[in-house]
């Protein structure tokens, strides 16, 4: 399967070319997929070696039940809700609390900060600092909107919420955000 | 203009696309300093996380899947044809069901008058209940293994 602009294929073409044996077409789906994947396993899962072993069983399982794929949302969404339920299955076997706040140390001193260039360097940085301190679902839905550009209708298919819920979560998200930003800086450093 | 601030989600969806706001809210952004300075994080806020980096993994994740899996694997779409198949495991299971109730009939129309010297002290009422109650105890034992069956097979993540 060639990844040219002009020969990008459906989800359609490449599940058949998957049923007729081509072990490139599911390298392909892969390629496809594993940013999202990445944004769904990174926000939820903290340990690099279980993210490695989990990523695989993702999609030794999407292989696996290919047949089951009806077409009736993207491919893409159908693994992303294959990762979502992955995760939350091995923390709920591992029973783990993964909510680790960062270092207070980690913060630079934006105070003494006055050139808004450095500033405007310096923020996603800072925001990115900020986002790890958010709840996981609300970092996994910052991630996949923002960087992954998934829309509402399609984190809800993930993550099996309600539309309504991932909207709230959302905005939730980024107000918390905005505040701890900024009780921290001020208000001009934005 | 609105004399009361509007929301923070007000502030959000006017960030994300300002055509969708009411023409009320809009006005009162222009005018409000507070709003504006709000609208301004956002605005940093989202150009941020829209630039930020996306998480991608450290190793070939086609390479690590592709090796993992069988070499002449075969897979077979689910048509509905097997979708029938699914739906035909009911008949399979009325089928077991049927099968044990002509396993258990078959041997007490055989042996019916040694079971009748058998029970012939007891009441007939007695008879009817163990005859009863035995065929449905067995029954939720057979039902309840398999749901226990499926349960781990669930917990496994392979149904």
């Amino acid at each position: 399967v060639r990844n040219h602009p002009a020969q990008i294929l459906t989800d359609r073409q490449l599940v058949d070319q998957v049923f007729g044996g081509n072990p490139h077409a599911f390298a392909s789906v892969i390629k496809n997929t594993e940013g999202l994947v990445a944004q769904i396993v990174f926000k939820l899962i903290p340990d690099g070696e279980d993210r490695k072993d989990i990523a695989q069983d993702i999609y030794l399982k999407a292989f696996h039940h290919l047949g089951r794929f009806r077409f009736q949302s993207k491919l893409s969404t159908w693994i992303g809700q294959i990762a979502y339920n992955t995760c939350i299955s091995w923390l709920e076997k591992k029973k783990l609390v993964f909510v680790i706040p960062p270092n207070e140390n980690d913060w630079p001193a934006l105070d003494h900060q006055t050139d808004s260039t450095i500033l405007k360097k310096e923020l996603s940085g800072i925001l990115r600092s900020e986002t790890d301190r958010l709840p996981p679902l609300y970092q996994t839905l910052i991630g996949l909107y923002h960087l992954e550009e998934v829309s509402y209708a399609e984190m809800a298919q993930i993550t099996s919420l309600p539309e309504g819920t991932v909207k709230n979560y959302l905005f939730r998200a980024r107000k918390m955000l905005k505040e701890n930003l900024l009780s921290k800086y001020k208000k001009e450093a934005l | 203009m609105t004399e009361a601030h509007p929301s923070d989600m007000e502030l959000q969806h006017y960030v994300q696309d300002e055509t969708d706001c009411p023409p009320t809210v809009v006005e009162h952004f222009r005018r409000c300093a507070d709003c504006q300075a709000g609208i301004a994080a956002y605005r940093s806020i989202f150009e941020a996380l829209n630039q930020s980096l996306a998480e991608s993994f450290d190793f070939d994740v086609a390479a690590l899947v592709l090796s993992r899996l069988p070499p002449q694997v075969t897979l077979i779409p689910q048509t509905s044809s097997s979708n029938r198949r699914s739906g035909g495991s009911w008949l399979w299971k009325y089928g077991i069901v049927a099968m044990i109730m002509v396993l258990i009939t078959i041997p007490v129309c055989l042996l019916w008058k040694n079971i009748y010297y058998v029970f012939a002290g007891t009441s007939g009422f007695l008879v009817y209940v163990i005859l009863g109650v035995f065929p449905l105890v067995l029954l939720f034992k057979i039902v309840s293994l398999y749901r226990s069956y499926r349960r781990q097979l669930g917990i496994l993540n392979y149904l």
